[in-house]
């Protein structure tokens, strides 16, 4: 799942500097997408609308940010192409779950199975689907001299590709907003209370209905940093998982910013770990290593989950007393 | 105390005694094909507290919804001064200067108080900081003498604290007509008459209009200027002073000559039929007790005080932590809600939603929860079932379908079919039209005359005095001394606020 350029490993390397500070600079950028796709998710999620539909967010987001950035030549506009098309579809997801009340769940996998198929349709139609795919424009690489010479983090926090820094960015903006803002009271009164926020006069399915639409826009944002940051070319189903990786870090990380951040760092970090394990010669089959940072995110969410305090309105639409 | 005026609109200082806040104008309101309000006419005044008093079902939530913009009404006209006020949401009610304080708390409990506070208040209102909602929650507390943590979480507030809480919140928008459905409906006698002393403050004070929607007579007589009373949706008397009726002639008009009173007829105890010993579950810490065949044992208490570990502890839902369970000789050992069944424990739970219907089932299949190891498909005495009972529904239509009192009588129906040597009844008669509740005492009534045992948990105190032979006080998890009859309202109604 890395795409980093990897040495190969010699046991005695795992114990030298190098090779963490390269560990914890490549599980950096892989903590990037899922780390903004779990906050967007755990925003849809605090107002009570699961979207089991982020892996298919991500992909539509994924997929318009390839194709914005290899018309124009713009990284930037692909990362717009992204919020955008996570946008509109987490719209059209909206619109079902939160006003006509569609199931969440059906919506949902629903929702990731369309996107799989038609985003797969596209790239074969347009750009043809093979094996050596056509490559959109890499952003640069953002390097703080000084800092970057920090041992062990300095490469993680100081030299990375510019866009994982408008990663960075949105989710410490997003955290501090939602720790101060009137609006969190007004999520988590619509996700925990309905019926108490509907008293206070807010409309709780507008409130879901952006809620939702913010989510998604953050999925569709991920997608397009897995794209155009990172891998630069698109493929069938090229998210792997992702999506499903941050809705599992939502629970890992209870509705809370700090600790789903913290979650997609340890995920990043096993992953980029396991990647450089599969080339050390040894008698671990490389199978096990693949399925290690599943296993890790699946134990911690066994552990993590249990005192886990869902918003207590999560999947129930909304339907005021009076209201047939 | 201040007592000054602290309207901050300052509109009501010149409230004469007459001045209308709210007029109501032929209002009515149907659901489906049930008409919930027919044509009601009613003026609200500035300084004083209208009683708005009616059974269960009469209508008085329904009103109280159109008047505060949370609902709106099918036909008829409301005014707000000389102005048409039609609401289409709460918001829109309080810019008008009308709030309501919800019978059901309207309070998220994961949030703190001054968050829930901040909640109401929109968000071009500008003081949505939460350090200045916590300060506004202080003065606003210390205005009516109460104190209230802004940081402490609802969910850990006691009901009388939090019924404060959305006082507070109601009085932050600085309302001119305030509206209260029955807000002492969860609260001891105590808390009830403080609430009542605050609001008549409140009125006195700043000349605001109050509507006090409530079922207690008490309440009318000790805190309401005028009384209107309702039922079945329409008005039974005109809002008129309250020293020109007493106490019968005003019960006599709210419950109508339509319900029979109910009867005991053999109130002789037998053997026992269930005993318990040292039961300790959850927030229930010490419960003994023993029911006779042919007794009814009433429960008494506020809501919250262990009566939910108690009831699913008894019927093999919980698991007791200490102490056991008697029933006819044989100990009920561990959670095995079969057993209880097979044992002849009837059981009507106070949230019937949660614990006996099946909402989209058929009625019929409904009738066989539980059941079916011995009916394996509904059989035709399902019909007869149904009729006994007077359950108005269809038998092949979904449980759902049934209003609050058919449901109740449908749970009844299946729990009393099989002759159950014990009936555990919790709030049995809770949210039921006066028709249904008397319908379901007097079941459990001849139910005990014929032998049977009844454990009837109740946080209503009136209706315990009526059917039970003795009462507990259930109070912090624990059972009080057993009262024997004649029963002393006033003490035991202390008892229950935990003064012994």
């Amino acid at each position: 799942m890395s795409f980093d350029p990897v040495p190969v490993l010699a046991q005695s390397d795992i114990v030298t500097l190098t090779f963490w500070t390269a560990v914890l600079a490549s599980g950096m950028r892989l903590a990037v997408s899922t780390g903004v796709a779990a906050i967007g998710e755990m925003i849809t999620e605090r107002s009570g609308v699961l979207n089991l539909g982020l892996e298919g967010v991500m992909l539509a987001g994924g997929f318009a940010g390839f194709a914005a950035s290899f018309e124009s030549g713009s990284p930037w506009v692909g990362l717009l192409a992204g919020l955008l098309a996570g946008a509109f579809v987490g719209a059209g997801f909206a619109l079902l779950v939160v006003y006509l009340r569609v199931d969440q769940v059906v919506a949902g996998l629903g929702l990731t199975l369309f996107a799989i198929a038609f985003t797969s349709f596209l790239n074969r139609e347009i750009y043809g689907g093979g094996t050596s795919p056509p490559r959109a424009p890499k952003p640069g690489v953002v390097e703080i001299p000084v800092l970057k010479e920090i041992p062990l983090l300095g490469e993680s926090l100081f030299s990375q590709n510019v866009v994982a820094y408008v990663a960075i960015g949105v989710v410490v903006v997003i955290a501090v907003a939602l720790r101060r803002s009137y609006w969190t009271i007004v999520i988590d009164a619509v996700g925990e209370t309905p019926s108490a926020a509907d008293a206070a006069g807010h409309s709780v399915r507008l409130v879901r209905f952006a809620a939702t639409v913010i989510g998604s826009a953050l999925g569709g944002l991920a997608g397009a940093l897995l794209i155009v940051g990172q891998l630069g070319f698109f493929n069938s189903n090229i998210t792997a998982g992702r999506g499903w990786i941050a809705l599992a870090l939502v629970i890992f990380g209870r509705w809370r910013p700090g600790l789903i951040v913290a979650g997609a760092l340890l995920f990043g970090v096993l992953d980029a770990l396991q990647f450089r394990f599969q080339t050390l010669d040894s008698a671990v089959p490389f199978e096990f290593l693949i399925a290690l940072p599943f296993v890790v995110t699946l134990l911690a969410l066994t552990i993590g989950s249990r005192s886990a305090a869902a918003p207590s309105a999560l999947t129930i639409p909304f339907v005021r007393a009076t209201e047939d | 105390m201040d007592s000054s005026p602290r309207l901050r609109s300052g509109a009501v200082t010149d409230a004469s005694e007459h001045r209308v806040a709210l007029r109501v104008r032929g209002v009515s309101r149907s659901f489906a094909d049930v008409r919930a309000l027919a044509d009601v006419d009613l003026d609200i005044r500035y300084g004083e507290v209208l009683a708005v008093l009616g059974e269960n079902g009469a209508g008085k939530t329904t009103l109280m919804r159109i008047l505060s913009g949370l609902d709106q009404p099918t036909s008829g006209e409301l005014y707000r001064g000389e102005e048409r006020y039609a609401p289409r949401a709460p918001r829109e009610a309080v810019e008008h200067g009308v709030a309501l304080v919800q019978q059901h708390f309207a309070l998220v409990p994961t949030m703190t108080a001054a968050e829930n506070l901040l909640l109401f208040r929109a968000q071009r209102d500008r003081r949505t900081s939460r350090e200045q909602a916590a300060r506004d929650l202080r003065t606003l507390g210390a205005d009516l003498g109460f104190d209230i943590d802004p940081g402490a979480r609802v969910g850990d507030l006691s009901v009388g604290e939090r019924q404060r809480l959305e006082l507070l919140r109601a009085l932050d928008a600085d309302p001119e007509v305030l509206l209260l459905d029955e807000p002492t409906a969860v609260l001891t006698d105590a808390e009830a008459d403080s609430l009542l002393e605050v609001i008549r403050r409140l009125v006195a004070d700043s000349g605001r209009a109050v509507v006090l929607i409530t079922h207690r007579l008490r309440e009318v007589v000790t805190g309401a200027d005028r009384v209107m009373v309702l039922r079945n949706g329409e008005v039974v008397s005109p809002a008129a002073a309250v020293g020109e009726r007493d106490a019968d002639q005003l019960a006599h008009e709210m419950v109508g000559a339509e319900v029979p009173a109910i009867a005991r007829h053999n109130a002789a105890r037998g053997e026992v039929l269930v005993s318990v010993d040292g039961l300790a579950a959850s927030r229930l810490r010490h419960a003994d007790f023993q029911v006779h065949r042919g007794e009814i044992l009433g429960i008494a208490g506020v809501d919250g005080n262990g009566q939910v570990a108690l009831e699913s502890a008894m019927v093999g839902l919980l698991r007791p932590e200490q102490g056991r369970i008697v029933v006819h000789g044989k100990e009920l050992g561990g959670v095995r809600p079969r057993e209880r069944i097979a044992d002849g424990v009837a059981y009507i739970p106070s949230d019937r939603h949660e614990r006996a219907v099946v909402g989209p089932m058929r009625c019929d299949e409904n009738l066989l929860l539980g059941r079916t190891r011995r009916r394996l498909r509904p059989d035709p005495g399902a019909a007869e079932v149904m009729a006994a009972w007077s359950v108005k529904g269809e038998l092949d239509h979904p449980a759902d379908s049934l209003s609050g009192g058919n449901a109740q009588k449908l749970v009844c129906a299946r729990e009393l079919r099989d002759d159950p040597r014990l009936v555990l009844a919790c709030q049995p008669t809770r949210g039921l039209d006066p028709g249904a509740a008397g319908q379901l005492r007097q079941a459990l009534l001849d139910f005990a005359d014929a032998g049977g045992g009844v454990v009837w948990m109740s946080a209503d105190l009136d209706e315990l005095l009526e059917v039970a032979d003795r009462i507990r006080v259930m109070f912090h998890g624990r059972l009080g001394e057993a009262i024997e009859p004649p029963f002393d309202r006033g003490s035991i109604g202390l008892a229950m606020a935990g003064v012994s």
